[in-house]
């Protein structure tokens, strides 16, 4: 990427900025519960040597479990 | 001593309720972590309930930093690119393709969505609705009343909203053409009169002007429906929410006020002059964009 464009991303599940300088990107919604077809993913943070985010895929795959629920939240995504 | 932990330790998890962190954490040290998790829990619950106060359906899901999403497409979700880059290692997540050095990890699948402002101006009353990053509490005379996240896409369960809108000069807004039970004055249809008379109407002439071009001395009006453009209203925005209380959801009531005629969405049920026209149920947000997502964007990933 060009020096101008963001190298680091941040993820959660908060609409705030984990400190200044962050730019809000987008936002989008996942599920809260597993429903049928769904993959477990899990927002890390790493703080050294600098704060950015890595988005953490399980495969967990449940078709029987929490069925019906459609249940949604919000994921933030910022830049730096 | 270690086995008798291990002992009550499950029972004391079940009791008190606690989540798998706080079980090893009473592991190693008994009682005070327990107690902290439960406070913590309950402090982040009553706040989350005292910011979605008219929220349906449950509790709002947590701020928990794991979600699930479909790793197989569906209608109404689109595609969302994980990718990684080295030193330091580090991960994306964007709609588009990889570029440069980014590497494609992995596809899922979930909804993507925008947050919309609810404004109010005082005089002339009017309210509109604005998408994220398209409007600003900074514009003379628009005030922010709150936001709420809506879907781009439609998913089963939802329904399509449209955000139509008619430019006036003021004094000359006078009702809405699109209300089958009101005449419009600049329609040349024929109207019945009687059982056995029939006549045209008079030419009623330009007694409005409708511009694409908002000019200073005019205002905006929008009306907000689940009709595509008709009658004079041109389709300005359109989105999709909840059809019935899902959990975490806010119900909104579309209402309609006349003379002059007003559309507005509102947390509580319609009162005196307004009538509620319809509801749709959303993700309340107590500010909009310029307050809680109060930091720079970027357009592009």
């Amino acid at each position: 990427m060009s020096g101008e464009k963001p190298q680091r991303y941040f993820f959660s599940t908060s609409d705030t900025p984990p400190e200044d300088g962050w730019a809000y990107c987008y936002s989008f919604f996942g599920l809260s519960h597993p429903t049928k077809d769904t993959h477990l993913f899990q927002i890390q943070h790493k703080r050294d040597p600098c704060l950015r985010s890595k988005l953490v895929r399980t495969l967990l795959v449940d078709r029987n479990r929490g069925l019906g629920t459609m249940v949604v939240l919000s994921i933030a995504v910022g830049c730096l | 001593m270690v086995w008798v932990r291990w002992l009550f330790c499950p029972l004391l998890s079940v009791v008190f309720d606690v989540c798998t962190h706080c079980y090893f954490l009473f592991f190693l040290v008994p009682g005070v972590h327990v107690h902290d998790c439960l406070h913590m829990q309950l402090h982040t619950e009553s706040k989350l309930v005292d910011n979605h106060k008219k929220v349906v359906g449950g509790l709002p899901p947590n701020n928990s930093l794991e979600f699930f999403a479909r790793y197989a497409p569906q209608s109404g979700l689109v595609q969302i690119n994980c990718q990684d880059m080295q030193a330091p290692d580090r991960h994306k997540i964007t709609y588009k393709p990889p570029v440069g050095y980014w590497f494609q990890k992995y596809q899922m699948f979930a909804f993507a969505c925008t947050l919309w402002n609810v404004q109010e101006y005082p005089e002339p009353h009017n309210f509109r609705v604005m998408p994220q990053g398209q409007s600003s509490t900074t514009d003379p005379g628009w005030e922010q009343c709150y936001a709420f996240w809506a879907f781009d896409k439609p998913y089963p369960g939802m329904i399509r909203i449209t955000v139509l809108q008619q430019v006036f000069h003021p004094g000359q807004y006078s009702g809405d053409f699109g209300d089958p039970k009101q005449h419009d004055p600049k329609s040349y249809t024929k109207k019945k009169k009687s059982k056995h008379h029939v006549e045209e109407d008079k030419d009623p002439g330009p007694i409005m002007l409708k511009l694409r071009q908002v000019n200073a001395d005019q205002f905006m009006y929008q009306k907000f429906s689940q009709d595509g453009l008709h009658s004079g209203w041109d389709l300005l925005y359109d989105f999709y929410a909840w059809s019935m209380p899902i959990r975490g959801t806010t119900r909104f009531y579309v209402q309609i006020a006349r003379n002059p005629t007003r559309y507005r969405m509102d947390l509580d049920r319609a009162l005196p002059p307004w009538k509620d026209v319809f509801t749709f149920y959303a993700y309340l947000v107590d500010f909009g964009d310029e307050h809680l997502l109060n930091f720079p964007r970027v357009t592009s990933l």
